[in-house]
């Protein structure tokens, strides 16, 4: 008896440890003041997002945002099954890239049907910028990519701006006339920047070949210096975040492969990301970038068969599409940042056609490998056999709506339009890669179907009155609880909180979603939760009415109102089976929330309840319980 | 050891008549408002259109905002306040989902309310075919609730219909694969033919098979939706998804309640027909359920009711349809439920056991 009884405490121990083990991001998350956060999202936003993806999502309707469901409007189009799946495949790469541009976190975009995509974004409220979303046909371009090495010089620049005018961005916080900002901010333990550098040196050295591209360039001082500080121990790191705080950030290049020329790609730890956006974010160094002078650069005026006007043309940063591309060896994730022209060599109309193939023939360097084939319209052939000559041996960065989807080097003159990009990674890669040049040639034919908005104070305020409708409600029901049962009131009330905080564990755990509707469920299991707890109490008390003794009341008790519980969860859980079946994003929240509380009420009502009372009357010295 | 009722022996089953006489009559009321209406006040959810809130910073009247409208160059619209003259819902109809209709109204605003400042706290659109699927997955979702219900009750309480189960579970099915069919739902009016026709293939099953505790479930729960969808056409409550989910958790709700009944009934009647006729039986199961019919119904109100006072806007309407279900529901279980169960019994259950064959607990 006293070992079963033991089992079963160490059953419920271990789902208590369990549940304070999920709630803990939660928790801990929710006890950040709001700068720390901040800071936490410029300093470390690795450790962020794990903390955040650990812990309890708010709906959309409690944290604000924007719900939208995008319709292929295939009245518009004549297309048959086939032709209307690649169609709504291109609408998604194009709603991917542009949603990209949102700079939200974790951006919901699916695929629902055949002809509707859900995107979900926290935080944005802006419906006209969703409309353009959906609107605007997507624009694909062609840009010509600077080398790296000058875009090193000009990161050098934006260097000396930032040092010049005192615009570091993390050290704006601290006081001013402190000689070692980041130092003095080193002792906040939210935010550490020898952490950030030292992650930064380690992937340094890893994934860049000691023969860096930079130290071979003539006009790569820069990033010698660079590369070679952040190779020297955190301590001097932080000093660099002075000296060259912007290109520091930066990652310089895995060669391409063997027998190309080390040039191209320069790379950003994602952990990075925040902060190199926050510094070109600011007027002068953002200034500084577009209009850079770079010695000894090609000139850049255009050049076009028509023999338009040379124009003087500025300068245009953007990322790559996929922090994924690149792992270091210790797990650290790059995104690829290129310095290209803002104009663009030639647009996505001019594409008549693109698809995936696997390379063939006798060619080493293509056979069995991924391609893209791309074929241009007659106009199209013209201008790119003018680019690819000129431009021989330069990256001809592919943009989708500022995104670069992939960067491939010009490695001959294109006469006919037909191209072939080589070099892609994988089969499906380049399948993507296909799509997004396809997406360019058609308007996506998308309406909105639906929009749903919540502003972030409405959220905010939700959050607020849930909380305590949540709090009131639990503490009237466990006072009644209390008067009525006494001691099993009380021994109900653990049950109830412990109950609360499982569904919260498990909402966590799960990564599911907490809504309004799911807090409203929440606050009808502090209701409902008691009922198989009042079932059991009544049962007992009956069962002592007729003379029974304490312990075989409780046994009958238990054994009696088990079925009758087991009969209502289930059956309540029909209709929650059915609710997430039909409903949608806030609804699903309750049913989803009021599953887990169905489940949580099975374990805390039944077996938690059980065990207290067991371990209680097991003394010798107890001889009643108040109930 | 307190207790809200000692030894409780109330005659609830003799009232029966009269319960449910009165119960007929509200539902035929609440049919007879719901068609002079032309049916529940749909939110947006389910017409299509775009709802739009506004927190103003001081109280604007509802007049000036559809002065403001109008000026916007809208045609069709609604403004209602909410809470208190500061919040304002502007209904729009909006057939084309590509028109902006949000900046000439903050123009309007902008213009209209200087010094005024406000907030857009809600914009949902919703197209026009969305809505209608929504409508029909609403309908659809009430008649699965009730379909799976009838599978587990009958498989729990009735587990010699074995063939009914079948049937109900084709016949589920059959619903399925039509309302899959998109082409055949295409109208309202086919939605609830099916849904008509769903009740009637229904009805036959249940007698064909005898489901009497099942007949006693869903009508107390067919009873507690339309009870609390009346009540909430009269309050001129805007039926929208949330309102649903409600439906469906007093469905939930009102058959814990009937359940928990029932197994009781099914308990003490093998014990007690000998000597005692049905309804004096099932009369006791009542009181000896009582406390805690009265104790779960109270905590559960209770915390609905924090809900509907301190919950906030957006979660009115829910809190108040479940506010009335849990009341309806209560009271379902013990004049809907019970009641039928008996009646059926005595009209169709001759010779059967009505227990029926005790399934392992």
């Amino acid at each position: 008896m006293t070992k079963n009884i033991r089992f079963r405490l160490i059953v419920v121990l271990a789902i208590l440890i369990g549940t304070l083990y999920y709630l803990y991001p939660t928790i801990y998350l929710i006890s950040l003041s709001p700068q720390k956060k901040e800071m936490m999202a410029l300093s470390d936003p690795q450790r962020l997002e794990d903390l955040e993806k650990r812990s309890i999502k708010l709906g959309l309707d409690l944290q604000g945002g924007m719900h939208m469901v995008l319709e292929l409007d295939k009245s518009k189009i004549n297309m048959n099954g086939s032709e209307a799946k690649d169609a709504i495949d291109r609408a998604l790469e194009i709603i991917r890239t542009r949603v990209d541009q949102f700079g939200v976190s974790e951006p919901l975009i699916q695929k629902a049907g055949d002809e509707r995509i859900v995107v979900e974004l926290a935080g944005i409220v802006d419906t006209s910028r969703a409309r353009a979303l959906v609107q605007q046909s997507a624009y694909l371009e062609f840009k010509l990519v600077k080398p790296q090495a000058e875009f090193l010089q000009v990161l050098r620049q934006a260097d000396e701006v930032v040092r010049e005018n005192n615009l570091y961005v993390l050290s704006d916080r601290t006081p001013a006339g402190q000689a070692q900002p980041a130092v003095g901010e080193a002792k906040d333990k939210s935010f550490n920047p020898s952490d950030l550098f030292n992650k930064n040196t380690s992937s340094d050295t890893s994934a860049q070949a000691p023969d860096s591209t930079a130290a071979k360039s003539d006009s790569s001082a820069a990033a010698a210096d660079t590369s070679s500080e952040s190779l020297l121990p955190g301590e001097t790191a932080a000093a660099d975040a002075r000296q060259a705080p912007v290109s520091h950030l930066f990652a310089s290049v895995p060669m391409r492969g063997a027998g190309q020329q080390p040039e191209g790609e320069l790379l950003v730890p994602v952990n990075n990301i925040p902060l190199i956006k926050a510094y070109l974010a600011k007027p002068q160094v953002w200034q500084t970038v577009q209009n850079a002078e770079v010695a000894g650069s090609i000139d850049f005026t255009r050049y076009k068969s028509s023999g338009e006007d040379p124009e003087p043309d500025t300068l245009d940063v953007e990322w790559g599409d996929d922090a994924t591309d690149y792992v270091g060896p210790d797990g650290t994730q790059y995104k690829r940042i290129f310095l290209m022209k803002k104009k663009p060599e030639m647009t996505g109309q001019f594409l008549a056609d693109a698809s995936a193939t696997l390379g063939s023939g006798n060619d080493v360097e293509t056979a069995n490998k991924p391609l893209v084939l791309m074929t241009l319209t007659s106009a199209g052939a013209d201008s790119f056999e003018v680019i690819t000559e000129r431009f021989l041996q330069r990256d001809l960065a592919i943009v989708l709506d500022n995104i670069v989807k992939f960067a491939p080097r010009i490695i001959s003159r294109i006469p006919d339009g037909h191209a072939q990009i080589t070099g892609v990674p994988t089969m499906d890669k380049a399948r993507d890669l296909s799509i997004v040049l396809r997406a360019g040639a058609l308007p996506a034919p998308l309406t909105l179907a639906e929009s749903r908005t919540v502003g972030p104070s409405l959220g905010a305020d939700s959050i607020q009155k849930g909380q305590f409708s949540a709090i009131v409600a639990l503490i009237i029901v466990a006072l009644f609880m209390l008067v009525y049962y006494r001691f099993s009131g009380m021994v109900a009330n653990l049950a109830l909180v412990f109950n609360m905080v499982m569904i919260l564990a498990v909402l966590a755990g799960f990564n599911a979603t907490l809504t309004l509707p799911g807090i409203a469920g929440l606050i009808l299991t502090i209701g409902m939760a008691v009922d198989a707890n009042v079932l059991i109490f009544e049962r007992i008390r009956e069962e002592l009415r007729t003379g029974k003794s304490m312990r075989a009341a409780i046994d009958t008790g238990y054994e009696r109102a088990f079925s009758t519980i087991l009969d209502s969860n289930l059956t309540t859980f029909i209709t929650a089976i059915v609710l997430f079946q039909f409903g949608t994003g806030p609804i699903k929240g309750f049913s989803v929330t009021l599953s887990i509380g169905l489940a949580a009420n099975m374990f805390t009502a039944v077996y938690f309840t059980r065990v207290i009372f067991d371990l209680w009357t097991a003394r010798k010295s107890v001889k009643s319980i108040s109930i | 050891m307190l207790e809200l009722v000692k030894n409780p022996n109330f005659d609830f089953i003799g009232f029966r008549k009269i319960a449910l006489w009165a119960s007929l009559t509200v539902i035929v009321l609440t049919m007879l408002i719901l068609a002079l209406r032309g049916g529940p006040r749909y939110g947006i959810d389910f017409t299509g259109g775009a709802a739009i809130t506004f927190s103003f910073q001081q109280e604007v009247s509802a007049e000036e905002v559809r002065q403001a409208l109008a000026a916007a160059g809208e045609k069709s619209y609604e403004v209602t306040h909410f809470g208190d003259k500061r919040h304002v819902l502007v209904r729009l109809k909006v057939l084309d989902t590509t028109r902006d209709y949000l900046t000439p109204i903050q123009q309007q605003f902008d213009q209209r309310f200087q010094g005024n400042t406000y907030t857009v706290d809600q914009n949902d659109l919703v197209g026009p075919k969305i809505g209608t699927e929504l409508r029909e997955k609403a309908l659809l979702a009430l008649l699965f609730s009730w379909i799976g219900i009838i599978i587990y009750i009958s498989i729990r309480f009735e587990a010699e219909s074995f063939l009914g189960v079948l049937g109900t579970l084709v016949f589920g099915l059959i619903v399925l694969s039509i309302s899959q069919a998109k082409a055949v739902l295409s109208s309202d009016i086919l939605t609830l033919l099916l849904m008509a026709g769903s009740l009637a293939v229904m009805a036959y099953i249940c007698v064909k098979f005898n489901f009497k505790y099942a007949v006693g479930a869903i009508a107390a729960l067919i009873h507690d939706v339309f009870f609390t969808l009346g009540l909430l056409t009269l309050m001129n409550v805007e039926v929208d998804l949330t309102i649903i989910a409600a439906l469906l958790t007093i469905v939930g709700y009102s058959l814990n309640d009937t359940i928990v009944l029932f197994d009781r009934v099914r308990e003490e009647y093998p014990k007690e027909r000998k000597h005692l006729p049905m309804d004096t039986i099932i009369n006791n199961c009542v009181n000896h359920v009582l406390s805690r019919t009265i104790i779960t119904a109270g905590t559960t109100l209770l915390a609905v009711i924090v809900l509907l006072f301190f919950g906030g806007e957006v979660i009115r309407p829910f809190a108040l349809a479940m506010t009335i279900g849990i009341i309806v529901g209560t009271y379902s279980s013990i004049y809907i439920s019970a009641p039928v169960l008996i009646y059926w019994q005595e009209k169709f259950g001759k010779g059967q056991e009505l227990a029926g064959k005790k399934v392992q607990a």
